[in-house]
């Protein structure tokens, strides 16, 4: 059974078809490279998997189950997580704070607990605090735990971004330009931490502009143009597509 | 991070609080008018602090004057039709204001900030004349001779006297012992993890979605709490005044509310409260300067926006700053 299937998913914004009639299948443990010009309809794809938006037509199925158009914070109880495309953090928490909050889904006790403090609520502080101090040593952000968000440098802010969505402890993780304005020497690092979700078998999409880094991570590409799937197979394949070429530097320049 | 209760952070409000409970009493026990002041205060401070946990969600609710008539005229029917004791009465208002809090918190559910004010505000507008036509609840004429809270005794000791209108004392701590317990709720709930995924909420709500924060359920335990607040306030002040017309909670009291946690500071606990004494203690020498009131509030909040956004409390943290 797939992890991830998307039938004939679409979405309009009025009269503008932001992802047209897109089919794709995921198997559990891939990393699958999401590319495409500026506009293609990447970040909405992602919107639509994760209730963001509304899904105009078509499904989507999650380990055999229909998640179509379900509510953003229910798909993360699925374990299904992503990261944004903006440095997209709680800018007025330290880092701590923003991946021990995000471990919402780990608590135990009620609301009610959480106010009287029960041992059930103590419980849930002690082992929320030994998680988040994994995922930040795990990120090499460890030391900045204490750092308030909104002082970071960008690069730590992307890897922040990433935390938080460990913090969903995800079988499914979407991320969104994961390496965009970050030097050669960031970016190395954070595909190093990315092939390790894999490795702790994380299934993943990843949208990314950066070729060499696409390249390089994915098991598969799958390329996006005008809102439409126009090709899906491994990097090789890829890179040598004529229709993937032709959406990137466009028909004319060929004559 | 789990907050830690240091006492030293809090000795300048233990000071207050023995201020407030024991020397104030001792030298102006007797002036019905300082004692009226502070007792209005007490209790617009919590209808505000209501609104300011809605603040803290992400909402303006300008129509906390809704709860506080339901809270009055549920505890005035109860008393007037049923011979209710005020004691009761005081908490089923305050949970009748919860559940009608909750009824509006769901069916407005999807709505952002912006249009859940503008709404909570027509509704304001249109209960005044819904109290104005119902004859359940006495119509334009209201309801009177709302009974005072009674005397409680436990095996022949008086532990609650019997309330009257010429001695406010009993009032006064009533509605401090009222808004200590208050305080020490929402402070509860704000340092608690519910307050932190209200927090949350608050900076960003779709990542707060996307870990799997429950928007809709954080927001209508403070819309209930915000209401429940409201509800036991109007309760308290027709056990206080005896009466309540359609015309004792308007839009104005509804605008004023929010205006007295942005004035005192939004970031604070004790910044409605700082708001709402802070205009109670004005309102009286402003009366007499009564065409020119309006104005005054306005030049007062343009002052207050445009060079302490954080509210007044905020004059505190700018010391420590230029000290360092």
């Amino acid at each position: 059974m797939a992890l991830l299937e998307v039938k004939n998913l679409t979405k309009r914004f009025g009269g503008l078809v932001a992802v047209n009639n897109v089919d794709f299948v995921l198997e559990e443990g891939e990393l699958v490279g999401l590319i495409g010009p500026n506009g293609s309809g990447k970040s909405t794809f992602f919107n639509l998997i994760t209730g963001i938006h509304s899904i105009t037509s078509g499904k989507v199925f999650y380990q055999g189950k229909d998640i179509t158009g379900l509510s953003g914070y229910k798909i993360a109880t699925k374990g299904l997580a992503r990261t944004f495309q903006a440095t997209t953090v709680f800018k007025d928490m330290t880092v701590f704070e923003n991946v021990a909050v995000s471990l919402v889904l780990k608590r135990k006790a009620s609301s009610l607990g959480q106010f009287f403090n029960t041992l059930a609520s103590k419980g849930d502080e002690k082992r929320i605090k030994e998680t988040v101090l994994e995922i930040l040593d795990y990120l090499e952000l460890i030391n900045l735990k204490d750092e308030n968000a909104k002082n970071l440098p960008h690069g730590s802010l992307k890897l922040l971004g990433i935390a938080i969505a460990m913090a969903v402890s995800p079988k499914l993780m979407l991320l969104d330009e994961p390496l965009t304005g970050m030097n050669s020497a960031e970016s190395m690092h954070v595909m190093k931490k990315i092939r390790g979700l894999g490795k702790r078998g994380i299934t993943m999409i990843v949208v990314e502009h950066d070729m060499g880094a696409i390249m390089s991570l994915s098991d598969r590409i799958m390329v996006f143009n005008f809102g439409k799937k126009i090709a899906d197979g491994k990097p090789e394949e890829i890179r040598k597509n004529k229709d993937v070429i032709d959406a990137y530097l466009g028909t004319e320049r060929w004559d | 991070m789990i907050h830690k209760f240091k006492w030293t952070r809090y000795i300048g409000l233990f000071v207050l609080g023995i201020i407030y409970l024991i020397v104030i009493p001792l030298i102006w026990g007797h002036s019905s008018f300082i004692l009226n002041i502070a007792i209005t205060a007490s209790i617009f401070s919590i209808a505000a602090l209501g609104v300011w946990i809605c603040f803290k969600v992400g909402l303006m609710n300008m129509g906390q004057s809704i709860f506080l008539a339901l809270g009055g005229y549920c505890t005035a029917i109860l008393s007037v039709k049923l011979g209710l004791s005020f004691w009761l009465c005081l908490p089923i208002s305050g949970i009748l204001a919860a559940i009608v809090g909750l009824f509006l918190g769901s069916v407005t559910r999807w709505l952002k900030g912006f249009y859940f004010s503008i709404l909570t505000f027509v509704l304001n507008m249109a209960m005044k004349q819904i109290l104005m036509i119902s004859d359940f609840t006495g119509g334009a004429s209201g309801i009177r001779n709302v009974a005072r809270p009674n005397s409680v005794s436990i095996g022949g000791l008086t532990i609650i006297p019997q309330f009257n209108g010429d001695n406010k004392l009993p009032y006064y701590f009533l509605a401090a012992v009222l808004l200590i317990i208050t305080v020490i709720v929402i402070w509860r709930l704000t340092t608690c993890p519910i307050g932190r995924m209200t927090d949350a909420l608050c900076q960003n709500d779709k990542l707060a979605a996307s870990v799997g924060i429950n928007i809709v359920k954080y927001r209508l335990i403070s819309i209930c709490t915000s209401s429940f607040l409201a509800g036991i306030s109007g309760a308290f002040f027709v056990g206080y005044t005896t009466v309540i017309y359609p015309i004792t909670y308007t839009t104005t009291e509804s605008i004023y509310l929010p205006i007295y946690c942005l004035f005192g500071g939004v970031n604070y606990i004790i910044g409605p409260i700082l708001g709402a004494f802070f205009f109670q203690a004005v309102f009286p020498f402003l009366s007499i300067l009564h065409d020119y009131q309006a104005i005054i509030y306005a030049l007062i909040m343009i002052v207050v926006i445009r060079w302490l956004p954080n509210g007044i409390i905020s004059l505190r943290f700018r010391r420590k700053k230029v000290a360092e």
